[in-house]
């Protein structure tokens, strides 16, 4: 290993703390300019004497100038993981952290299960487009997904819930489940719909992505020489090929981790999933600011985390990359 | 309690639905996909678009998300637009209909057990309460001193019976309350006229940051003083003995017995409060018909039946809410008991063919979405103006051609159901050459400030909504008026209504007891916090003041019906519709019905096995 590895480590490193202070400053002045005042929410509809709203505004931890309350607000972040109260959820009292746990739980799972499938289903398409570049298999393939991709996710999650509960009724009769045209609580085959409905759009770039990144590696030179050597197609497929082209993979895999938290607000809010793509858009609706904040920093923040750790990765990753000064 | 445009059940039917055009679209959309792949096949296109490759799942996300709060309410709105092409389809559409119901029951429903679908309450203390969803739960869970029985009449509930209020000597006016001996809390814990009264301290208190205290609990001797901090006890709020409470008002008024029915009046237990006063109302220990035993954020509650309830217990042993989900799926599915029909679904529901239309009950409910002037701002100042928008509105082309019966048309402020409510009464008729010649007669006409006119509403969606749009056609064409709708945030909304901001506005107000005060009063009282029209009229006052107080209950009637109609006739408000539950339940379910406003009524429910 070089020597300039590891200062690179170490600034990268530093840096992801001073990003995440950027970040949770700016979201935090962006959603108190927002307009709204977070009594309203407090005080519901009921007109409400200015002296009381004080008071709220005080309860609340309102009071104060903007470097008062964002200090409160990181300095709970930090030493108690602590996101702030609901504004809209107050009795009993829940936490922003409480209210986003579960949610993020749901849509989690679904993501997971979509990222696994994308990523299962996507690189073999991509390998396949490429293999047969030139044959009709190729455009056939990519161009059938490409039409997912175009259509919009409200009309898919009702093409995709006709399709499921109705059209294919027969077929889950005789698999002996059904398949629920709402999210259903407790019932594995809730999680179909959703899934399928965010599987398909995405698989077309996944398979494209993959199979420029095959093509650009097929044509390289060491490809051409182990072929010289005499080596089968399908070893240096998976023994050259295929381990080259999945590198630039590897980046839109880590950020796509980063969007398993993230829920779809559409598809969540269409099938009733309680995801926290759905919450978020009530929240935001509701002006219920910490709930919109706390999410965003989270967001953000493992943004921030899985591109330094993507970076440092490579290291590992492709013997290649050395981020030293040297070559500089 | 201030409503939105569209009732709460509206907001249940944005969720998938499947009838005939979905399942065509569905066939449409897969051929298509199959004719693009072929397209696309055979032109065997080679090129390599490096860039839209890098389409990541985050990204894609992100993406998504910034355009779906436009899209999903677009997509709301659109929905209700179709209502009317929906009545055409129905009839198509409900031929299969019968294959949907048909479903394997997914969640079998347990012995006793009455499974409804409602929104996630959003605080169950009833010192917080100012919302229908977490209201219709906190009725059930909690109780107080009164209550409003099935018929809307005030009927003892932990008190033995409704007291007669003694006048004294300075004007006040002195209830004396006799709680019954079997009442307990959810814990066995008796309940004792102490409890009341730090109850109601505890609801009034500075601290506790009530917004319905000041209002609800106010009438009482020494209230005012207390909520604002000034006093170390609510005076008026005596323990006699145990079991006997006397609580005194400043002035005899008939609303009181009211207020004391409304969940800031409900009494909570002191030890649990005051053990973990943020977090009690998890599991609260009331002493309602019901305890909430499970409570999972986002998903649902469980009510379970208290079997030591002081009245009648619950016929039920459990009551399952849950909040995700559009409810008629689960209903058709055979997972919930009842539900709620929004918007999209109600012409299916309607439908005498359709299997579900056996299922349905509607009935009125006491609370009505008007337009309304703030009359101190121009142009509305001038009655002209008024009324001319007023008379220009067709009541009967909306509720035919937009609400589609839905909703019930308001002609008059005060809803169906009270006895000021006149059905009779039709106030100000459509009208367009009336109408323009008021407007010509108006002391604004042709001055710019009619060039500019700007309805308010709440709301964030695409459009401002079917009825909204036809009534904004409706002046086009009559008066010649292009107004600008524009909508605010709710909570926005609000605030802004609150400092005379906007000068004419669309809102909803659902009534918290069954009294035209609760309206009329709160409404247009020129001290009235509620009075967002800026009313200021001192005869108005006079005889609202003379309602408020007096005990003759025709002559009060009498006294709200002349002021609607005065309100009516000056155009302050134009009422637009009474809101109306529309609801499906299960032939096995009895004793259900859909109530006119929140009461606890859950418990007369009961489930054929």
């Amino acid at each position: 290993m070089s020597s300039g590895a590891l200062p690179f480590l170490t600034r990268r490193l530093l840096l992801v703390p001073l990003l995440v202070f950027v970040v949770m400053a700016m979201t935090y002045a962006l959603t108190h300019v927002a307009p709204g005042d977070p009594v309203r929410i407090i005080a519901g509809a009921r007109e409400i004497e200015p002296q009381r709203a004080q008071e709220i505004r005080v309860e609340f931890g309102l009071e104060g100038s903007y470097v008062q309350r964002f200090g409160r607000y990181v300095w709970g972040a930090i030493s108690r993981g602590d996101l702030g109260p609901s504004y809209y959820y107050r009795s009993p009292k829940r936490s922003v952290q409480e209210l986003l746990g579960d949610r993020i739980w749901v849509s989690a799972q679904i993501n997971l299960i979509v990222l696994a499938l994308i990523f299962g289903l996507g690189i073999p398409i991509g390998v396949y487009a490429a293999v047969h570049r030139g044959r009709w298999q190729d455009p056939a393939l990519i161009g059938f997904l490409k039409v997912f991709d175009s259509i919009p996710s409200p009309i898919l999650i009702v093409v995709t819930a006709a399709l499921f509960v109705d059209g294919l009724r027969a077929l889950f009769d005789w698999l002996g489940f059904n398949v629920p045209n709402v999210w259903t609580p407790d019932d594995p085959a809730s999680f179909i719909i959703p899934v399928v409905a965010l599987t398909l759009p995405s698989l077309g770039g996944i398979g494209r992505f993959v199979r420029v990144s095959v093509l650009s590696t097929i044509d390289d030179d060491y490809v051409r020489t182990a072929r010289a050597k005499g080596l089968g197609d399908r070893r240096i497929l998976y023994g050259h090929v295929l381990r080259n082209a999945m590198l630039p993979l590897s980046t839109s895999f880590g950020l796509a981790i980063v969007g398993v938290i993230g829920g779809s607000i559409v598809i969540e809010t269409r099938y009733g999933v309680p995801g926290v793509g759905a919450f978020m858009f009530e929240s935001i609706n509701q002006r219920d600011f910490n709930v919109v904040l706390g999410f965003t920093i989270l967001t953000a923040t493992l943004f921030i985390v899985a591109n330094a750790l993507i970076d440092v990765a490579y290291i590992f990753i492709d013997p290649r990359i050395r981020y030293t000064e040297r070559h500089a | 309690m201030t409503v939105r445009l569209w009732n709460a059940t509206a907001q249940l039917a944005g969720t998938i639905r499947l009838n005939q055009p979905t399942r065509l679209m569905a066939a449409a959309l897969v051929v298509m996909a199959l004719a693009g792949a072929a397209l696309v096949a055979c032109g065997g296109d080679d090129s390599e678009d490096q860039g839209a490759a890098q389409t990541t799942r985050s990204e894609r996300q992100q993406s998504q998300e910034q355009q779906a709060q436009e899209s999903s309410q677009a997509d709301e709105r659109e929905e209700r637009q179709s209502t009317v092409q929906q009545q055409e389809r129905s009839q198509q559409a409900s031929g299969d209909q019968s294959t949907q119901v048909e479903t394997v029951e997914v969640a079998p429903r347990e012995s006793g057990e009455f499974r409804i679908a409602r929104s996630e309450p959003i605080n169950l203390d009833p010192a917080q309460i100012t919302d229908v969803d977490s209201a219709v739960i906190a009725v059930e869970v909690f109780g107080g001193l009164l209550v409003l029985n099935r018929n809307l009449a005030i009927a003892p509930d932990l008190a033995e019976s409704v007291p007669q209020g003694i006048a004294n000597s300075d004007g006040t006016v002195t209830y004396t309350f006799t709680i019954r001996r079997n009442a307990t809390f959810h814990d066995g814990k008796r309940i004792r006229a102490q409890d009341f009264k730090w109850s109601l301290e505890r609801h009034a208190h500075p601290e506790t940051l009530s917004p319905t205290a000041p209002d609800f609990l106010g009438d009482i001797v020494g209230a005012r003083e207390y909520v604002r901090g000034r006093a170390d006890e609510i005076v008026g709020i005596q323990v006699v003995d145990d079991l006997t409470l006397s609580i005194t008002i400043e002035r005899a008024t008939p609303v009181f017995l009211y207020k004391m029915t409304f969940p800031t009046a409900f009494v909570v237990d002191r030890e649990q409060v005051e053990d973990d006063p943020e977090r009690w109302a998890l599991a609260p220990n009331g002493t309602g018909p019901f305890r909430l035993t499970e409570w999972t954020l986002g998903e649902g509650l469980v009510l379970e039946r208290f079997d030591d309830y002081h009245l009648e217990p619950a016929k039920v042993k459990k009551v399952s809410i849950r909040f995700a989900g559009g409810s008629l799926e689960q209903f058709e599915n055979d997972e919930v008991d009842q539900a709620f029909v929004g918007i999209n679904d109600i012409e299916r529901v309607r439908d005498p063919a359709s299997d579900l239309n056996q299922y349905y009950v509607t009935r009125t409910e006491l609370s009505v979405f008007y337009l309304a002037f703030n009359v101190s701002q121009p142009p509305f100042d001038d009655p002209l103006v008024r009324q001319a928008l007023a008379y220009a509105i067709d009541k009967t082309t909306i509720q035919e051609e937009v609400l589609t019966g839905l909703l019930k048309t308001a002609h008059q402020i005060v809803p169906p159901g009270l006895a000021a409510h006149d059905a009779d009464y039709r106030g100000i008729i459509f009208d367009p050459e009336l109408a323009a010649e008021l407007l010509a007669q108006s002391r604004y006409a042709g001055t710019p400030l009619l060039d500019e006119l700007r309805l308010t509403i709440p709301g964030a969606g695409a459009t401002p909504g079917p009825t909204i749009e036809a009534i904004q056609d409706m002046w086009r064409v009559h008066l010649g008026l292009e107004v600008e709708i524009q909508q605010v945030e709710f909570a926005s909304f609000i605030s802004e209504l609150d400092r005379g901001l906007y000068g004419f506005f669309s809102l909803g107000w659902s009534l918290d007891y069954p009294d035209p005060h609760n309206v009329i009063d709160y409404k247009f009282h020129s001290a009235s916090l509620g009075n967002d029209v800026q009313l200021d009229d001192a005869d108005v006052d006079a005889r609202l003041e003379e309602a408020r107080y007096s005990l003759d209950q025709e002559l009060r009637t009498a006294i709200y019906r002349e002021l609607d109609r005065h309100l009516v006739e000056e155009a302050i408000w134009i009422p637009l519709y009474y809101s109306v539950a529309n609801e499906v339940v299960k032939p096995y379910v009895r004793g259900y019905e859909p109530s006119r406003m929140v009461i606890p009524h859950l418990r007369y429910v009961s489930i054929d096995e």
